[in-house]
């Protein structure tokens, strides 16, 4: 860890408060990606089967 | 071999599952590079000390969320004229990542300004235009979501997205237009002379090319989901006409 000095507090929160943002930013995104792909898998399998 | 034909969602889709693994792998490795050469191989700033390593971070990201307003209205612009699906897809779903990339600079921004500055938020002329920025990202996020036409919400996306431009760009050149704001010059220029010193520029780079790349990564992942739900809809649209 290199010696941030007097200022240590404001650039290691500025450095966790990005990173807590932008995770959760990404998180939320594979997510609800995730969800779109499986519910557009099991309405494709239904629409067949109905058609079927 | 034209690039319109990756506005079929079928290509589009196609394409882009090819090439989001390599993308994906590209952008950690160029952040986590990036960030680590300039966190802990840097030395400290003679003026701002060790608060320089906050550029990192902050200088990419700002860079982010202005130019994802300029992919915004490229998309935007392709709509109006082209009536391509993809393109206004393209600028809804890089709405949220320029308005995460918006908050990021905010924040670091002020944390940044207040051992600096010795405030934590100034009426600047750049910090101001910046939150004018991020005021237009959620009204752009908010007209998506308050209309269900979506023929209707594209064109009207688009023309916010047109006035909100002019804010982009007195993002961008701010700095440039008035100098009696706290905001320091640009850190990057295409004049060698004004740009930071080589031991800071480097890192800064690589991390700036990763966050691109991770723009890019997520921006496809965003319009593919947007692509899916699209999807969906006409599913249960059809199955309801049945």
């Amino acid at each position: 860890m290199p010696d941030l000095g007097q200022y240590a507090p404001s650039v290691i929160s500025a450095y966790l408060i990005s990173f807590v943002i932008i995770g959760t930013f990404l998180i939320a995104t594979l997510n609800k990606s995730n969800q779109t792909k499986k519910e557009l898998e099991r309405l494709t399998l239904m629409s067949r089967t109905n058609k079927s | 071999m034209s690039l319109w034909k990756y506005t079929n969602p079928n290509k589009f889709m196609k394409l882009t599952s090819k090439i989001l693994p390599t993308l994906s792998i590209l952008s950690f490795l160029l952040v986590f590079t990036g960030l680590i050469w300039g966190f802990f191989f840097t030395p400290d700033d003679f003026r701002q000390g060790s608060t320089v390593k906050i550029i990192y971070i902050h200088v990419p990201a700002a860079m982010i969320a202005i130019n994802t307003w300029f992919v915004m209205l490229v998309g935007s612009l392709i709509w109006m004229y082209r009536r391509h699906h993809i393109s206004s897809l393209i600028a809804k779903s890089a709405a949220p990542l320029g308005l995460t990339m918006t908050i990021v600079t905010l924040a670091t921004g002020s944390i940044w300004g207040k051992p600096m500055w010795g405030t934590f938020w100034a009426w600047d002329p750049r910090l101001t235009s910046f939150f004018i920025l991020f005021l237009f990202y959620l009204g752009y996020i908010a007209l998506w979501r308050s209309i269900k036409d979506q023929q209707k919400v594209s064109d009207l996306a688009a023309l916010l997205c047109i006035v909100g431009s002019v804010f982009a760009l007195l993002s961008r050149y701010a700095v440039n237009f008035w100098s009696q704001g706290l905001h320091q010059g640009a850190s990057l220029s295409l004049d060698k002379e004004e740009n930071i010193a080589d031991v800071f520029y480097w890192p800064l780079i690589v991390t700036i090319s990763g966050f691109l790349l991770f723009f890019i990564t997520v921006l496809l992942i965003r319009t593919r989901t947007e692509i899916r739900l699209r999807q969906i809809s006409s599913i249960i649209i059809t199955s309801r006409l049945n």
